[in-house]
């Protein structure tokens, strides 16, 4: 199951001009249509983000925090 | 006042409240009873909606000075803020200095009776300041 998780390089190979390029884009392609499809690999996908954005949200903050700071200091 | 006897709603309440607040702009402290409390609002706030964006922080921790919602365990927080959460059994110090302060409790004994010894203290100072005190039942 974990293999047929979308990842971002089987989005950017779909512009790939090569001829076994684009026929490995079309694999990835209906790889990514199957998996978002399933159910249970999209309820994976959903916990997978609401596990990850508390995670991004709290280092956002502190990177801007430290940008401002930074800007006040100069 | 909330129903039932469990701290997690007062904190969960606490955490719609802080939210509603930073809605309307109004910066809010959180007056915790320790540090685990305190750690588990802070994770509390990030996870809030997916789409919302609570910024603040730990007081005692860098940048603590610019968060705009600040979750401490110091019943002065050094400056004042538009609202003032208070989720422990003591008395904030000062407590007129902030905009307003809000008190959460549940209706376990351990909650309620400080929380009533405290109600006495706010209508003192609402007395002395001329200022409103209000209470609300919620479901």
């Amino acid at each position: 199951m974990d293999n047929q998780i979308p990842m971002l390089t089987d989005i950017i190979e779909t512009g790939d001009s090569d001829k076994q390029g684009f026929h490995r884009s079309e694999i990835k392609a209906e790889t990514i249509a199957t998996a978002l499809t399933d159910d249970n690999l999209n309820h994976r996908i959903e916990h997978a983000i609401d596990a990850a954005l508390p995670v991004i949200k709290r280092q956002l903050h502190q990177q801007l925090l430290s940008a401002l700071s930074k800007e006040d200091n100069q | 006042m909330i129903s039932g006897i469990d701290n997690l709603a007062r904190l969960q309440f606490a955490c719609k409240l802080t939210n509603k607040a930073w809605s309307l702009n109004n910066s809010v402290y959180l007056f915790a009873k320790d540090q685990q409390q305190s750690e588990q609002l802070d994770d509390m706030l990030w996870e809030q909606e997916a789409s919302g964006f609570l910024p603040h922080g730990l007081k005692n921790q860098e940048f603590d000075q610019q968060q705009p919602i600040l979750i401490g365990q110091d019943a002065n927080p050094g400056k004042s803020f538009d609202l003032f959460i208070n989720l422990t059994d003591n008395m904030p110090v000062e407590v007129e200095n902030n905009q307003r302060v809000a008190e959460i409790l549940h209706q376990a004994p351990d909650c309620l009776t400080p929380g009533r010894e405290r109600y006495k203290h706010y209508k003192v100072i609402c007395q002395n300041n001329d200022s409103e005190l209000n209470y609300h039942e919620l479901g």
